[in-house]
């Protein structure tokens, strides 16, 4: 994918999918960083991080460089056997508690995030804004990779977040 | 040592952490904070032991050292979070512009205890928070009683005990006591 390119001259990225194309665009993301930075972080809203590690086994990437956090569902695990996962429940608080969690113990070199139109469902948009903020600025600040991922359903949602989001990212890349 | 200063420290060494389940304390004066701050910051450091993480709103983190010295008190194992002053240090992180950015304050606030306890789990922990009165001028009641609640969860979950320095009219008074395990008055 291009934005693996992209990451070698900026910081932050948004990438902006189809729908329809998000879980397998999101999956092989996540594969790709894992094969380019070695350690690297994936928070995944929507996506099962059951599905995320499956295709990173098959990948060949080990289980001890890639931290997963998926969203806490009731009667659902949320993460596989082994390896390193959290779950969040998707309140800004407490993502960021697990993601940093993360990120101050293991030091990742890339964080692979979305889709973000999940945090403005379960936080005040505002609040959501600014913990992109804070995320961007602190991956630019400790030299680490951040990677959004945006799957908007409708052409206004899709401008919105771009409009609001473009503000904290060095690039917007839209993948059809 | 002035002996209101004595008196607000032994106020304080006969209330706080009086009970192995107290996490979260309130300290409420009419005579400014300073005093306050100081001694309960010589009462967790240098008497229990704690080290912790101060939230820089109203001064910045070298008004807080020059105080810490100038008492005798150990700065070791100490945080400063300055909100809107430019200054930096090894044990200080920089955030934001002004006391208005909270989501910014909680996640860096919270983030910088659990590191601590990461670092260190079986530390005795503390977060020092002397500016609600000043967060209020930046931000509505209901978003800063709501940053309150959220800071205050997580410190729980962080075995991390809280104190909040506050006036006796605090707007938000209220859910300030009624998230602290124990009221101390420092009049």
């Amino acid at each position: 994918m291009a934005f693996i390119q992209e990451l070698k001259k900026k910081d932050v990225i948004l990438v902006n999918v189809q729908t329809n194309l998000f879980k397998k665009r999101f999956i092989a993301a996540a594969s790709e960083l894992a094969a380019e930075f070695g350690k690297v972080c994936v928070a995944s809203l929507e996506v099962p991080t059951m599905e995320i590690a499956a295709a990173l086994g098959k990948a060949g990437n080990g289980k001890k460089s890639i931290c997963l956090i998926g969203l806490a569902a009731p009667g659902k695990k949320a993460c596989p056997p082994g390896g390193t996962c959290a779950e969040s429940d998707g309140t800004i608080m407490d993502l960021s508690m697990v993601l940093y969690r993360f990120i101050d113990t293991t030091q990742p070199k890339a964080v692979l995030f979305g889709p973000i139109y999940v945090l403005g469902q379960r936080n005040d948009k505002m609040e959501a804004l600014k913990f992109i903020n804070y995320l961007a600025d602190d991956a630019r600040k400790s030299g680490r990779k951040l990677v959004l991922f945006c799957n908007c359903t409708t052409e206004t949602a899709r401008q919105d977040c771009l409009r609001d989001v473009n503000l904290f990212v060095d690039k917007v890349l839209e993948e059809k | 040592m002035p002996t209101h200063f004595r008196d607000m420290q032994k106020k304080i060494s006969d209330s706080l952490l009086q009970s192995e389940v107290e996490q979260s304390a309130a300290l409420v004066t009419s005579k400014g904070a300073v005093a306050v701050d100081i001694s309960v910051l010589t009462f967790l450091a240098n008497e229990k032991g704690y080290k912790g993480v101060v939230l820089c709103i109203d001064r910045p983190h070298s008004f807080y050292v020059k105080m810490l010295e100038a008492n005798g008190v150990s700065q070791k194992g100490m945080r400063f979070i300055n909100v809107g002053f430019k200054e930096t240090g090894e044990n200080v992180t920089r955030i934001g512009d002004n006391p208005g950015d909270l989501t910014f304050i909680k996640i860096e606030l919270v983030r910088t205890a659990q590191k601590m306890r990461l670092d260190e789990p079986n530390a005795k922990l503390f977060v020092l928070n002397d500016a609600v009165t000043t967060m209020l001028l930046y931000s509505d009641e209901r978003t800063v009683g709501q940053f309150l609640h959220d800071v205050n969860n997580k410190l729980r979950e962080l075995d991390v005990y809280e104190v909040n320095v506050i006036e006796p009219e605090e707007k938000l008074g209220t859910i300030i006591r009624k998230l602290a395990d124990v009221v101390v008055d420092m009049d």
